[in-house]
């Protein structure tokens, strides 16, 4: 018992990591309903993932962030409508939401606490209004529809399969890079500033400084999913930067466990599954989904990533009880 | 008002001060905190700031570490003007500080607290692909640094599981992890029990000699035994400076900021007397 217990603990990381990029491989193989929503929960995975670093590590919760979501997306799709070809309008979508990062930052980071979540809801609300109003440049309500993907040589993301591929792939290199971020030294004075922003500053540490680069860092990571979401709708209209899309948001990453990367993610998960699946059944769950958000805070604050963690903790509790009797 | 008063300390006034004031005035919307006060700490001095609660002495802190701005004066370091630069530039150039509401990384762990610390100073606190945990040189010294004062077993613990003592003397290492050549502390035994005070004592008289300290307290007991000279603040201003003893026996000092008579020397507080 043990033996197999310490096994679990060396192997359950990696065996779960295996067996959902194998699952996920096998399920995007197929055309239809089941890829489809795996795709959706990748790109706003992603999204979560970025507002988490922002949010769980730095202390910053952005209820914009749809709205980056939209530049990324916007950006690929105006660019597109105005003959660019395909790469180039990916260039000047990520380019569009780079550059908003950069500029808005200067403003964001003035800020703390409840005065942030206002701001970045304010540049949310903003950019959500132009597209919503600036028809001569967003076509308004009905948005505008990308139909050609980039392509070079054999790889062609207008092949449904390729552009699941990739999605999968840009997921996994945005999840590795932000859990790399706060494993480094720049990801521990994160967390210092989350924790005690005045004794980082006497530490030497310019902390306007390092909450810039995580704001840039998570709006532009937020940009990307943007460029994979028009491609795999096909369609972006001020619906997808609305309000509610930005509460969504939020929701992933305190129903995943702020601070984890990882939470988030099966966050996204969850709430696509609500949204998409469940909606299909049930037509109340929406109260559904809000009984679950409140019994996740009451009883595992750290969310659903949270309580994992505790039931490792019990494992190795037990294993070192074990260890002690034997 | 003793507008103008200086404290000497240490080492003649030719020496170039490790830190100074000049001239220091804070107010806070009509409110005179700190009210011209002018300060010279030579090198390698322990140095006290003492006073009753509200005379300032937070403030005046603040003003020579860089929290806050003054309304008028001068702060140098070594010789250095540093009245315009912030916090974390002032740390660069060897001022460290301790603030008196414990403000440690509570989320953190005491490895992570002193790790952090041990990247202030280094271009390496912006580096974004290496896990901290390979940084084996800083991650060592840390651990060294809190073998020296007894938290070497505590390196895995939050710092929120931490007792009061020691948080305190966590606060005192992440000042120290920056190797600082001027360390001010503001009032390190407060709260703590007459046993953890000795401890903090200890810490305080261990340091090394050419570090110069600048220790804030209201309880004359604690710098007994730690500082060889000190200031006296009163209602913002500096009323006594000088040897410790003198100060003790100042009769100044023992009607504004006593307001009682001070004890007999066989008698004095049991932290003082500590080993």
């Amino acid at each position: 018992m043990l033996a197999a217990l310490q096994l679990s603990r060396r192997f359950t990381g990696p065996v779960a990591g295996v067996a959902i990029a194998v699952i996920l491989v096998i399920l995007l193989q197929a055309n239809g309903f089941t890829s489809t929503l795996i795709v959706d929960m990748l790109v706003y995975a992603i999204v979560a993932m970025s507002l988490d670093f922002l949010g769980g590590y730095t202390g910053l919760i952005s209820l914009g962030q749809a709205g980056f979501l939209g530049v990324g997306a916007y950006g690929v799709a105006i660019a597109e409508a105005h003959f660019y070809p395909p790469w180039a309008a990916v260039g000047v979508g990520l380019g569009a939401v780079l550059v908003l990062g950069l500029v808005l930052g200067v403003v964001a980071v003035r800020v703390k606490g409840i005065s942030f979540v206002i701001i970045t809801l304010a540049m949310g609300q903003v950019l959500w209004g132009l597209a919503f109003q600036w028809v001569g440049l967003s076509e308004g309500d009905n948005g505008i529809p990308v139909s050609i993907l980039p392509s070079i040589g054999p790889y062609d993301l207008n092949n449904a399969l390729t552009l699941r591929m990739t999605v999968l792939v840009v997921f996994a290199v945005v999840a590795l890079l932000l859990i790399t971020f706060t494993r480094s030294p720049f990801g521990l004075s994160l967390r210092g500033i989350r924790s005690n922003e005045t004794r980082l500053a006497a530490l030497g540490y310019r902390t306007g400084l390092h909450r810039y680069l995580a704001w840039v860092i998570a709006v532009f990571f937020t940009g990307v999913a943007g460029v994979l979401y028009v491609f795999v709708n096909g369609l972006i209209s001020p619906t997808t930067m609305d309000f509610s899309a930005n509460g969504f948001f939020v929701l992933m990453v305190v129903l995943g466990g702020l601070g984890s990367i990882w939470g988030p993610a099966l966050g996204a998960v969850v709430i696509v599954l609500f949204q998409q699946e469940l909606s299909i059944y049930l037509d109340r769950w929406q109260t559904l989904m809000g009984l679950t958000l409140i019994a996740v805070v009451l009883f595992s604050p750290g969310g659903l990533w949270g309580a994992l963690r505790a039931a490792g903790r019990r494992r190795d509790a037990l294993i070192a009880r074990l260890q002690e009797t034997s | 008002m003793t507008a103008g008063s200086a404290a000497t300390a240490g080492s003649p006034a030719s020496t170039v001060p490790a830190l100074a004031g000049a001239g220091l005035c804070r107010r806070f919307r009509g409110l005179t905190a700190v009210d011209d006060v002018s300060l010279r700490v030579a090198p390698g001095a322990r140095f006290g700031i003492i006073g009753p609660n509200g005379a300032g002495k937070t403030t005046l802190f603040n003003l020579l570490s860089g929290e806050i701005r003054p309304t008028a004066g001068r702060v140098e370091l070594f010789g250095r003007d540093i009245t315009g630069l912030p916090p974390h530039r002032r740390a660069a150039l060897g001022l460290g500080r301790t603030f008196q509401i414990t403000r440690v990384f509570t989320d953190l762990t005491v490895l992570e607290n002193l790790t952090l610390a041990m990247h202030g100073l280094s271009r390496s606190k912006l580096s974004l692909l290496r896990p901290w945990r390979s940084y084996r040189g800083m991650t060592a010294e840390a651990a060294e640094l809190a073998g020296q004062f007894g938290l070497a077993r505590r390196l895995t613990a939050v710092a929120a599981e931490l007792s009061h003592g020691e948080v305190r003397e966590l606060e005192v290492l992440l000042a120290l992890a920056l190797k600082p050549r001027v360390l001010l502390l503001d009032e390190p035994a407060a709260g703590l029990s007459p046993a953890e005070r000795v401890e903090v004592q200890a810490l305080l008289r261990s340091l090394p000699a050419e570090l110069t300290l600048v220790m804030i307290e209201h309880d004359i007991d604690v710098l007994r035994g730690v500082v060889d000279s000190a200031a006296v603040l009163h209602l913002g201003a500096l009323v006594a400076q000088g040897a410790m003893a003198d100060i003790q026996s100042d009769d100044r000092v023992r009607d504004i900021y006593l307001g009682r008579a001070v004890r007999p020397p066989g008698t004095a507080g049991e932290a003082g007397s500590g080993p």
